[in-house]
């Protein structure tokens, strides 16, 4: 009587657990996975992961899922979770978000819309390392202004979700100067400008977060996104773009 | 004039319908309402209901909540469908809103149950094959879960760890950035 009353949950049916796990999110239910032999089962089921893969995947760059697909829905999360796959156009990559689920995407800085990208005075490509998603970077040389406007399609990036938009930096050139000062940030819904300094992630790019947005299931529309300067005009030179992550 | 078939229809829709749980105590609820229960719906379809329907996995006391679930979403659903033809569109969503809202509020406060009860609701509602009462009460459970660790987990629901400790890093190891 005591032990019936003491593990009330194990009278629910694997797939009435798998259920209930598969209304949380990735990282929950991999910590479920933990929990005894019965949540093991539950939480590694094809029932809760499949609920974790968008339906929607766009179509990757050839190459990208080399070797057999995982046989279970987790397996095929963990592998679109491990590291950013190269879309089809080369210009974009993409990867699951672990703890969420949710789709994140990084543009390339060659899919951006850069002032003066052409000019070679002003701006440079360069190859990037291999830890980077896309072969290839713009550097700055040097400049009195800037003004960046990628333009992307809302539709194509997610339904109903807030999304943050981050700006990848690289500041290791010895002569880089000028970033010290914030940059201007601004983004189209908000029209509002905002004084923000880039922050140091673990893999030594810089971020800079733009800024966040909503989308709603029947939006459709471009976002903009700038990146300028909207005060002094002092020079930059020494900045490394790798791309945007949204 | 009506033809034959929605006339049967309408005769089906004031008809009454007796559920008998596992304890012999009956009750008696509309079609409409009996009706959220796809596995009844069946039942009823293959007109097996006659002299009742026994649910011999279903007491009393969850029977009754049940039906108090049923109840209420049967009437909110003909509400809506009432409404729909006439008010104006802005007086429809206003009116929609108010559903919600209340259906919102009924749900919470049905929620409000010790976990035995919860998980009897769970399988009451999966038998009785019940999407929105399955939905709403595993729902209640996966917001328990979230954020926790699995020793909480365990903690919360009183679970015995039965996995080997390899059994345990190995999980830990496929998904380590969960537990860090």
């Amino acid at each position: 009587m005591e032990a019936a009353e003491a593990c009330e949950i194990a009278r629910l049916p694997e797939e009435l657990i798998s259920a209930a796990l598969s209304l949380t999110t990735p990282l929950d239910a991999s910590r479920a996975a933990a929990v005894s032999r019965d949540f093991r089962a539950a939480a590694n089921s094809d029932a809760v992961w499949s609920r974790f893969v968008p339906r929607d995947l766009p179509s990757l760059a050839d190459g990208e899922l080399c070797g057999p697909a995982p046989a279970s829905a987790k397996g095929r999360f963990l592998r679109l979770s491990d590291r950013p796959l190269l879309l089809a156009d080369g210009l974009m990559s993409m990867w699951l978000d672990r703890e969420t689920g949710a789709k994140c995407y990084m543009l390339s800085a060659r899919s951006l819309h850069i002032s003066w990208g052409d000019e070679p005075h002003y701006w440079r490509w360069i190859p990037l390392t291999e830890s980077c998603r896309f072969s290839e970077g713009a550097e700055l040389r040097a400049v009195y202004w800037r003004h960046q406007s990628p333009l992307l399609e809302a539709q194509q990036l997610m339904q109903s979700a807030s999304k943050e938009a981050f700006f990848f930096l690289h500041e290791d050139n010895e002569d880089c100067a000028g970033f010290r000062t914030p940059f201007g940030r601004r983004y189209h819904h908000a029209c509002g400008a905002h004084l923000v300094f880039p922050e140091k992630r673990t893999d030594g790019w810089m971020e800079l977060k733009l800024g966040e947005f909503y989308v709603k299931e029947c939006d459709t529309g471009e976002v903009c996104m700038n990146l300028m300067e909207i005060k002094g005009g002092n020079s930059k030179a020494g900045l490394i773009v790798q791309g945007i992550e949204i | 004039m009506a033809s034959a078939g929605s006339g049967d229809e309408k005769a089906a829709a004031a008809a009454m319908i007796t559920l008998i749980s596992s304890d012999n105590e009956k009750f008696e609820v509309t079609e409409a309402t009996a009706t959220l229960s796809q596995t009844i719906r069946h039942m009823i379809e293959d007109g097996c209901t006659d002299g009742g329907v026994p649910l011999p996995n279903v007491t009393s006391k969850i029977l009754a909540r049940v039906i108090e679930y049923c109840k209420k979403h049967a009437t909110a659903a003909a509400g809506e469908e009432g409404s729909s033809s006439s008010f104006s569109d802005a007086a429809f969503l206003e009116v929609d809103r108010a559903f919600l809202e209340e259906l919102e509020e009924f749900d919470d406060a049905f929620l409000e149950v010790d976990r035995a009860t919860l998980f009897d609701l769970i399988l009451a509602a999966n038998y009785l094959d019940i999407k929105g009462l399955l939905n709403l009460t595993c729902q209640k459970v996966a917001d328990s879960v979230k954020g926790k660790t699995p020793e909480q987990i365990r903690e919360m629901y009183n679970i015995v760890n039965d996995l080997t400790p390899e059994e345990e890093a190995e999980i830990r190891r496929e998904t380590q950035w969960a537990f860090e």
